[in-house]
C-alpha cells in the first residue's frame, strides 16, 4: 500500500505540492486527476522517490521512501509519462536489465507473458529507437510490472496507446490490483478511467480539493453538479475557479 | 555494483557499436564516417612522419613540465566553476532513479559509464600532443590520466558545491557568485597593471613563478611529469602516481554523502535540452537560452512574395534570440581579427593598403558564420512535415527560411568591411574594396544555401562526442570542403564570365556578365534547396 502523509514539494519559492496526505490501499485503484500544473506528476514523482519531498512522508507497503529507499523501491513499479527508453537496447534487454536491477529470478517465464499480452512478442529483439511510441509505452509497462510490484504508479499511462493497447492495460491494472497491489495514476482522459478507478484524488495547485470513492465523490457534489454528472462535469465544478474549489480546499 | 548497472554498462558499449553499424549501412553515413576515419589516419600518420622526419631535438624538459602544468590548470578551473550535479539522461532517470539503488552505486556507474569516453578523448589529444611530449610515448597515458583527473575533479567539486551550497544560508550562497567575479577583476586588472609596467612576456614569467600560482599547479605537476619525463621507468611511475591521484578523487566522490536527486534532474533537465537542440541542428551556443518576449519593428518582407511569412517569422526567432546574435558578432569578431588584424599586427611593414585582405574576409566570413548560425531549415528540422503542408511553392519555402540568414550574414559582412576600411584610415585599394562590397551579398547568400542544401541531404544529427566523434568531424570536413569549392567554381564562372565580356564589349559588359553568372549560381543554388526539401524524407530523416 501506499501511504502519503503532509507530502509538501517546493521548488525555488513555488509549492508545487501542498501538505498532500491520502492512503492507497491494496486491491485499490486511485486516479489522481487536476488540471495541468496541478503538481500530478511531482507528487507520483516524489512517492517513486525521484524527487525528495521538502516535506512530510511517504510509504511503500511501510517502508519510507527516503529512510529505507532500498526497500521501499523494490516494491514499487513507475510508468512515467514520456516513455524513455536506452535507445541501443532490445525490448528483450530492457526486461533483462529491469530484472537485475530488481534482483528478479526466473523473471523470462512473465516477461514473455507480459510481452505476449502487451502484443510485443514479435518485437522483442527490436532495438528502442525503431519503436513508435505507443510500442515504447508498452515496454515502459513491462518494465514496471516484471517485478511484481505491491504499489503501481502510471503517470498518464494512455497517451500513445491504441484502444487494444489502452484495453490490455486496464486488464493489468485491474489484475494487479486483485492480486493486492495498490494503483494510482494520474490522467487527463477522465472519462477514460472513471470506469477502472474504484476512488479518485483531485488535486489543484498542489492541494487536495476531494479524496474518496466514486459514490462519494457523485453524493457530494450531486446538489450542485446535478445526479446524472460525469467525473467530468465534477471535475470541471471542482477545478474551476468557484465557490465549489474554494469550499473544498478549505 | 548492482547487476543492473553492470548490464547497463555493457549494454552502452554494445550500443555504440550497433549505432555505428546501423550508420554504416547507410550511403551518406558510411561516407561520413569513412572521411572522418580518414581524417584520423591523416593526423596520424603526420604524427609519426613529423616525429620520425621533422623533430631535431626534443623538446625541453622543465618548458614541456611547466607548459603542461600551465595547460592543465587552464582547463581545470573553468571545470571546477562550471561544476554541476553528476548528469543522467533522462532514460537513466526513469530507469534509475525509481530503481532500488544506492547512491553510491549511481555515483559510481556515472563515473565509469562517462570516464571511458573521457578515455577515448584523451587518447586522441594524446595522440595530437605527441610532438611536444619528451619522449613521445609519454603523451598518452600524460593526456589520458590528466582528462580522466579533470572529469573526476569536477564530478567531485560539483558535489562538494551541493555539500557546502545546502549548508550556506541563502544571502551567503548568492553573494558567492558576485565575489568570485571582483576577485576575478580584481586580479585580472592587477596582472593588466603588471603587463603595461613590465611587458607581456616578463609579466607571465613572473605570474608563473609567484607562490599562489605554484601552489594552484601542484595537483596538476605529476601529470606534466609524465608527459615530461625522460625515461621508461619516469613514465610508468609518474603514471601509478597520476593514477592514483585519479583513483583517490574517484573514491571522494564515491563517499560523498550528498543528495544530488534534485539538483541532478534539474541541471540534467537543462543540459539535455541543450544537447537535444544540438542534435537538431539549432546550435548550442547560438539558440540554447531563453528567447526574450519584446516588441520587434519587423518589416513585412513583402518583396520575397510567397514566402514573406516564413521570413518574417525567422526575423522574429533571431531578434528574440539574444544569443543567436551573440554567436554572430563573435564569428564576426574572430574572421575580422583572423583576416584583418593578426596579419598586419604580425608584420607591420608588410602591410600596406588593404585589398585583397577585404575580398577574403567577404568569403571567409560567410563560410564560417553559416556553420553555427542556423535561423533556417536547420532550426526548422521538426516543422518540415508542417511547412510542407503550407500551400507555398517549394521554393517560396526555401527563399523564406534562409532569407534572414543569410541577409543578417551579408549586413555583417559589410559592417566588418566598414570597419576594416576605417581601421586603416581609408588606406585601402579601390577596385578591391568595391568587389569585396559587390560579392559580400552573393557569397552569404550562397553559403547559406548550401549549407541548408547540405543539412537537407545529410540531416543525420551527429554530434562531436566521444561516441560519434569520427563521423562529425567527417561531416564538418565535407561541409567546409563543398561550399569553398562550390564558392571557388562560382569565382572561377563570373571571372570567366567577366574576361568574355570585357573582351566583347567594355568593363561594363564585364561587370554584367560577371552579375549575370552569379545571379545565376544564386538562382542554381536556391533551386537545388527547394528540390531538397522537397524531397527530405520525413519517415527516415524526422528526428526521434
Amino acid at each position: 500500500m501506499i501511504e502519503v502523509r503532509q507530502l509538501t514539494k517546493r521548488y525555488e519559492g513555488r509549492t508545487a505540492v501542498d501538505g498532500l496526505s491520502f492512503t492507497v490501499r491494496g486491491g485499490e485503484i486511485l486516479g489522481l486527476v487536476g488540471p495541468n500544473g496541478a503538481g500530478k506528476t511531482t507528487t507520483l514523482r516524489a512517492i517513486a522517490g525521484i524527487h525528495p519531498p521538502s516535506d512530510g512522508v511517504v510509504e511503500i507497503a511501510g517502508f519510507d521512501v527516503e529512510r529505507q529507499p532500498i526497500e521501499a523501491k523494490r516494491r514499487l513499479g513507475l510508468i512515467p509519462d514520456e516513455p524513455q527508453l536506452f535507445g541501443t537496447m532490445t525490448v528483450w534487454e530492457h526486461l533483462d536489465f529491469t530484472a537485475r536491477v530488481y534482483g528478479v529470478r526466473d523473471w523470462r517465464p512473465g516477461a514473455e507473458r507480459l510481452l505476449a499480452e502487451l502484443e510485443l512478442l514479435e518485437r522483442r529483439d527490436s532495438m528502442a529507437d525503431e519503436l513508435s511510441r505507443g510500442m515504447r509505452q508498452k515496454v515502459a509497462v513491462a518494465c514496471a510490472l516484471l517485478h511484481e510490484p505491491q504499489a503501481l504508479l502510471l503517470d498518464e499511462p494512455l497517451t500513445g496507446l491504441d484502444p487494444r493497447g489502452i484495453r490490455t492495460l486496464y486488464g493489468l491494472l485491474r489484475r494487479r490490483a486483485a492480486e493486492g497491489a495498490a494503483v494510482m495514476l494520474s490522467s487527463h482522459l477522465l472519462g477514460q478511467i472513471e470506469g477502472l478507478c474504484t476512488s479518485f484524488l483531485v488535486v489543484r495547485q498542489g492541494r487536495l480539493l476531494f479524496h474518496g470513492t466514486r459514490d462519494e465523490l457523485r453524493a457530494r457534489y450531486a446538489d450542485e453538479v446535478g445526479p446524472d454528472a460525469t467525473l467530468e462535469d465534477i471535475f470541471f465544478h471542482l477545478t474551476e475557479d468557484g465557490p465549489a474549489a474554494a469550499g473544498a480546499a478549505a | 555494483m548492482n547487476p543492473g548497472l553492470r548490464y547497463l554498462l555493457g549494454a552502452g558499449v554494445r550500443g555504440m557499436g550497433r549505432r555505428a553499424g546501423r550508420r554504416m549501412r547507410t550511403f551518406r553515413g558510411f561516407v561520413s564516417t569513412a572521411i572522418g576515419v580518414l581524417f584520423f589516419l591523416f593526423v596520424l600518420g603526420t604524427q609519426m612522419l613529423a616525429l620520425v622526419t621533422a623533430r631535431q631535438t626534443p623538446p625541453v624538459p622543465e618548458s614541456v613540465l611547466q607548459g603542461f602544468s600551465v595547460v592543465l590548470l587552464l582547463f581545470l578551473v573553468p571545470a571546477l566553476v562550471a561544476a554541476d550535479a553528476p548528469f543522467f539522461w533522462p532514460q537513466e532517470v526513469q530507469f534509475l532513479f525509481a530503481a532500488p539503488l544506492r547512491r553510491r552505486e549511481l555515483l559510481l556507474y556515472t563515473l565509469l559509464s562517462r570516464g571511458w569516453v573521457q578515455v577515448f578523448s584523451g587518447l586522441w589529444l594524446g595522440l595530437v600532443g605527441m610532438r611536444m611530449a619528451v619522449r613521445p610515448a609519454a603523451a598518452i597515458p600524460a593526456v589520458v590520466l590528466a582528462v580522466l583527473f579533470l572529469f573526476v575533479a569536477a564530478q567531485l567539486a560539483g558535489l562538494v558545491k551541493l555539500a557546502v551550497g545546502d549548508r550556506l544560508p541563502s544571502p551567503v550562497s548568492r553573494a558567492v557568485r558576485p565575489a568570485l567575479f571582483v576577485i576575478g577583476g580584481v586580479l585580472g586588472w592587477a596582472f593588466y597593471a603588471q603587463v603595461r609596467a613590465q611587458g607581456f612576456g616578463p609579466a607571465v614569467g613572473a605570474l608563473f613563478q609567484s607562490p599562489g600560482v605554484r601552489a594552484a599547479m601542484l595537483p596538476a605537476r605529476p601529470f606534466a611529469e609524465v608527459f615530461a619525463a625522460q625515461t621508461t621507468g619516469a613514465i610508468l611511475a609518474w603514471s601509478a602516481a597520476s593514477l592514483g591521484i585519479v583513483v583517490a578523487l574517484a573514491g571522494a566522490v564515491l563517499a560523498m554523502d550528498v543528495d544530488f536527486r534534485e539538483r541532478s534532474l534539474v541541471s540534467s533537465a537543462r543540459r539535455f535540452d541543450r544537447i537535444r537542440r544540438m542534435r537538431r541542428g539549432r546550435g548550442g551556443l547560438g539558440s540554447a537560452a531563453a528567447p526574450v518576449n519584446r516588441k520587434l519593428p519587423i518589416p513585412s518582407f513583402a518583396f520575397l512574395g510567397a514566402g514573406a511569412p516564413l521570413a518574417r517569422r525567422q526575423a522574429y526567432e533571431l531578434g528574440r534570440g539574444v544569443r543567436a546574435l551573440g554567436t554572430l558578432a563573435f564569428m564576426a569578431g574572430m574572421a575580422f581579427v583572423y583576416v584583418i588584424v593578426i596579419p598586419r599586427w604580425m608584420n607591420p611593414e608588410a602591410a600596406g593598403a588593404l585589398g585583397t585582405s577585404l575580398v577574403v574576409l567577404s568569403v571567409v566570413f560567410p563560410l564560417l558564420a553559416t556553420g553555427g548560425f542556423s535561423v533556417d531549415f536547420r532550426r526548422d528540422v521538426e516543422r518540415i512535415g508542417y511547412l510542407r503542408s503550407l500551400p507555398l511553392r517549394p521554393t517560396a519555402v526555401a527563399v523564406g527560411e534562409v532569407f534572414v540568414a543569410a541577409a543578417a550574414i551579408a549586413i555583417a559582412n559589410v559592417l566588418l568591411l566598414a570597419v576594416a576600411v576605417w581601421m586603416v584610415d581609408g588606406g585601402v585599394e579601390g577596385r578591391m574594396a568595391l568587389l569585396a562590397a559587390a560579392v559580400a551579398v552573393p557569397v552569404a547568400w550562397l553559403a547559406v544555401t548550401l549549407e541548408n542544401w547540405l543539412f537537407l541531404l545529410f540531416p543525420t544529427r551527429v554530434q562531436s562526442d566521444g561516441a560519434q566523434q569520427s563521423a562529425f568531424v567527417g561531416k564538418q570536413l565535407i561541409k567546409m570542403f563543398f561550399k569553398t569549392c562550390a564558392l571557388g567554381a562560382v569565382a572561377v564562372a563570373a571571372g570567366l564570365a567577366a574576361l568574355g565580356g570585357g573582351w566583347l564589349a567594355d568593363a561594363a559588359g564585364a561587370a554584367a556578365a560577371a552579375v549575370i553568372v552569379v545571379a545565376l549560381a544564386c538562382w542554381g543554388a536556391t533551386w537545388l534547396l527547394a528540390r531538397a526539401f522537397q524531397g527530405f524524407d520525413l519517415t527516415l530523416d524526422a528526428p526521434e
